[in-house]
């Protein structure tokens, strides 16, 4: 995974490897800090190989706190095994970012 | 989870599906209509065969296979349910419970064993109808699970998992689990539950948040599905609700989640899971097929618009799945080290009072009430109910009284009176003891009950209630009382007691717990060979525990049991006897009063009442030195008698962990253990029950005689 130059006002990233509880310590950390470092954050999924509930839980946090603070956060591409477990969950494809919306929801909710 | 704790898991799992298999066996007994029950132990046979198959044992598959099959014809009504049906299936029971033992001590199974199952085999193939029996098995396996089971059809099945945090770290991954759950159905919705996850620098990325509500459609049932998480069981909570559920269970459901009814009914919506129709029976609503979106939606928002739902609507179920296994050992280890802290904790108070700074005082105040606390609170989780242990009596009566040939139904009361495991345990035996002996002596045959005109079905009750910090076990017969002349005439021609002495009813009834003792004029397979009642008593008293009987002639006999809750902390109060120090269990002590030394020493005026003395100093041959401070008597109460203990000096209530004598000192009567004291000092533990055995007689009839001389005087 490496930080891409800035498109535009979003800070792209892009994740090779396993997204899996192996590394999601240290995917946590660099995930933040790219998050932090624009108003925007890209996400390119495409080199994904494993994805297991600890990326996923990864993925729920960056939407939390993009819906939170105002930032945009998207998925500019997914491989497929994040899209299967989209699937599974119902969530829709990665890229449409109709999920975001949906698992970002709860935390007005939740906190409502 | 490796596959040996794996195993283990299987084995306390096929024990617990065993022992309910034969509640619900003998609990149908005699009914023509087997009706639920059928399917439960269609289901416990069916998990059993099924978790078998996971480690390979293939001659429990192959056995519970067979069991499971007439099962099916039972409950699909194919075959009539008898009596014979039910002996046959228990005796079905009994051997798997055989395999799965063998099993469990890593052998083969024995011979004997392999001959009776292969009988077994033959008389429940004989059962069943057709000829598909043996060699059909593999045709009938598929029938049998794609047999339509009310269960099997094609429902809405809504499944709750909440994760625990450390899932993840224990390499289990719950979206696999999803996954898996595909291939028995359609997933029809899934809400991801990640109302737990942390937006803050708490979020550990390592940890589990996430809960799931998912719809789930297809043929399948209950054992099948919970099978899927059978590995991450101990890890999440699982909540299954099955199709035709009731708007009472959904609305459990929803209270029970962690985030609250009104986010849960929420999930409930977006699911679609609901109760087919909730007024139908059960039945009708399976055989209904799911119901349309319109009214699903109806129904979900008459649930949501009620209020959140009454208690008496939670149904108790789901407290089970909430209970998380421990092994005893770590349980075992806890207690002994809060032992530890208790003692560790009285010295800090000690040295705290010596200092004399009021802070440190306080705050080991403090200290102490916390261990305290967590003392009751580590006792409670030894605690279990007796119901476990007295359903196993159902067997027990009812393969009695079939030897007997007496007719002989159990009564229980009170099973959810808790006590200590280690307790428990130990209990068994001396009950079951107690419970043939009451069958076979103490209930008369049918005619003699006739003559009598007491119903022909005898009655052994067996009951448990908690008294002052004890709990008593009682087993009663309706049956013909004992013979109080036979025991004594019998008592006089052993030489047990003089042939002039005047006894009492219950000294006498006492004598039956004598060695060697037994009124039975027929010895019976089953008691009566003067072994036994000795023996009970004598388990009884190693648990600390007294035992009484309570006798009335042509109306039956009571024996009543009491133990004390735990063996391993108790109560206690402190006591000086000369230079040593007692503890007294503070559950026995009534009041301290003072001795006044006016005359006599064998008994005190007690508000009127004559209270016998014991003095500590000469039960344990202490001398009572040149102290002269006034000395105090201790009132206990043991077996409905008052006593009063003669000590040297009051020391206080203390809470003490009960350290077993050693080996040397075995032979030391009314002491029951020891104890380390705060200052390091060993203080032994009074065993009341011997006490008063060995003392009280005494103290009572010197007390008597000389409370008639003050009298007289």
């Amino acid at each position: 995974m490496s930080p891409m130059p800035h498109e535009g006002n979003c800070a792209s990233f892009c994740v090779s490897g396993d997204m899996s509880i192996y590394r999601a310590a240290e995917l946590k950390d660099e995930l933040l800090k790219a998050f932090d470092s624009g108003p925007a954050l890209c996400l390119d999924l495409s080199q994904v190989a494993e994805f297991d509930t600890a990326g996923l839980q990864l993925l729920i946090l960056l939407a939390r706190l993009g819906a939170a603070g105002g930032k945009a956060f998207h998925v500019t591409a997914a491989s497929e095994a994040v899209n299967d477990v989209f699937a599974l969950l119902g969530y829709g494809a990665a890229q449409d970012g109709d999920w975001l919306s949906r698992v970002a929801a709860r935390t007005t909710e939740g906190e409502s | 989870m490796n596959l040996d704790q794996a195993l283990q898991t299987f084995i306390g799992e096929s024990r617990e599906l065993l022992e309910e298999m034969e509640q619900s066996l003998l609990s149908l007994g005699a009914t023509t209509e087997p009706g639920e029950d059928i399917h439960a132990i269609f289901r416990a046979a069916h998990t059993i065969k099924g978790s078998a198959g996971l480690f390979g044992l293939d001659g429990v598959v192959a056995f519970t296979h067979i069991v499971e099959s007439l099962l099916d014809q039972l409950r699909s009504g194919e075959q009539a349910w008898s009596e014979d049906m039910a002996g046959l299936l228990l005796s079905a029971r009994d051997h798997i419970v055989a395999l799965i033992e063998a099993v469990a001590a890593g052998e083969e199974p024995s011979t004997p064993v392999l001959q009776q199952g292969a009988k077994l085999a033959t008389a429940l193939s004989a059962c069943m109808q057709g000829a598909v029996a043996e060699v059909a098995d593999q045709a009938l396996a598929a029938q049998a699970d794609a047999a339509s089971t009310p269960d099997a059809e094609d429902g809405h099945w809504h499944i709750s998992l909440r994760f625990h945090a450390d899932t993840l770290r224990h390499g289990m991954d719950p979206l696999s689990f999803l996954f898996y759950l595909r291939n028995l159905g359609q997933i029809v919705h899934v809400e991801t539950v990640a109302d737990a996850l942390p937006l803050d620098g708490s979020f550990d990325a390592e940890s589990c948040y996430l809960g799931f509500e998912i719809a789930l459609r297809g043929q399948t049932d209950h054992a099948a599905i919970e099978s899927v998480f059978e590995f991450v069981l101990d890890a999440c909570e699982l909540r299954i609700l099955a199709p035709g559920s009731t708007a009472e269970q959904f609305a459990a459901l929803a209270d029970a989640l962690p985030e609250g009814a009104a986010r849960a009914r929420q999930w409930l919506i977006a699911c679609a899971s609901l109760p087919a129709e909730a007024e139908t029976s059960p039945t009708d609503a399976r055989a209904d097929a799911l119901p349309a979106g319109g009214e699903v939606k109806g129904e979900v928002a008459a649930l949501a618009a009620s209020a959140p739902s009454p208690v008496q609507a939670l149904p108790p179920k789901p407290l089970e799945s909430r209970s998380v296994r421990v092994d005893a050992d770590r349980l075992d280890q806890l207690i002994d080290q809060i032992g530890e802290l208790i003692i560790a904790s009285a010295g800090t108070s000690l040295a705290a009072r010596q200092t004399r700074n009021p802070e440190l005082q306080e705050r080991s105040a403090t200290l102490a009430s916390l261990v305290q606390a967590v003392r009751e609170s580590a006792l409670q989780l030894r605690m279990v109910r007796i119901g476990a242990t007295f359903n196993r009596f159902q067997r027990v009566v009812h393969d009695t009284a079939r030897e007997l040939g007496k007719d002989i139904g159990l009564i229980i009361r009170g099973e959810d009176t808790e006590l200590d495991k280690t307790v428990v345990e130990k209990v068994a035996d001396p009950i079951t003891h107690l419970v043939r002996n009451a069958m076979d002596h103490g209930i008369e045959s049918a005619e003699v009950r006739r003559q009598r005109g007491k119903s022909e079905r005898g009655t052994i009750t067996l009951e448990a209630w908690h008294d002052s910090g004890a709990i008593v076990i009682r087993v009663a017969d309706d049956g013909g009382g004992l013979n109080r002349d036979k025991i004594l005439a019998k008592a006089v021609d052993r030489g047990l007691v003089d042939a002039h002495r005047q006894l009492s009813d219950s000294e006498i009834y006492e004598l039956i717990f004598e060695p060697g003792f037994s009124t039975a004029e027929q010895v019976s397979n089953l008691s009566g060979r003067g072994v036994g009642m000795d023996v009970v008593k004598r388990n009884i008293t190693a648990l600390r525990g007294s035992i009484s009987i309570d006798s009335t002639p042509g109306q039956g006999t009571a024996i009543s049991i009491r133990l004390p809750l735990t063996l391993a902390i108790i109560d206690g109060f402190l006591v000086e006897v000369g230079n040593a120090t007692f503890v007294i269990p503070m559950d026995v002590i009534d009041e301290c009063v003072e001795f006044s030394q006016v005359g006599h020493n064998d008994f005190a005026n007690l508000r009127g009442q004559v209270l016998p003395l014991i003095g500590m100093h000469q039960v344990f041959g202490l001398g009572t030195g040149a102290r002269s401070g006034r000395r105090n008597i201790v009132v206990i109460r043991h077996a409905g008698r008052s006593f009063g203990l003669v000590v040297d000096a009051l020391l206080g209530e203390f809470q003490t962990v009960i350290k077993p004598l050693a080996k040397l000192f075995a032979g030391v009567r009314c002491v029951s253990g020891s104890t380390v004291l705060g200052n390091g000092k060993v203080a032994l533990i009074v065993d009341v029950p011997a006490l008063v055995d060995q003392a009280g007689q005494a103290a009572l009839a010197r007390a008597s005689a000389a409370s008639a001389a003050v009298s007289a005087a």
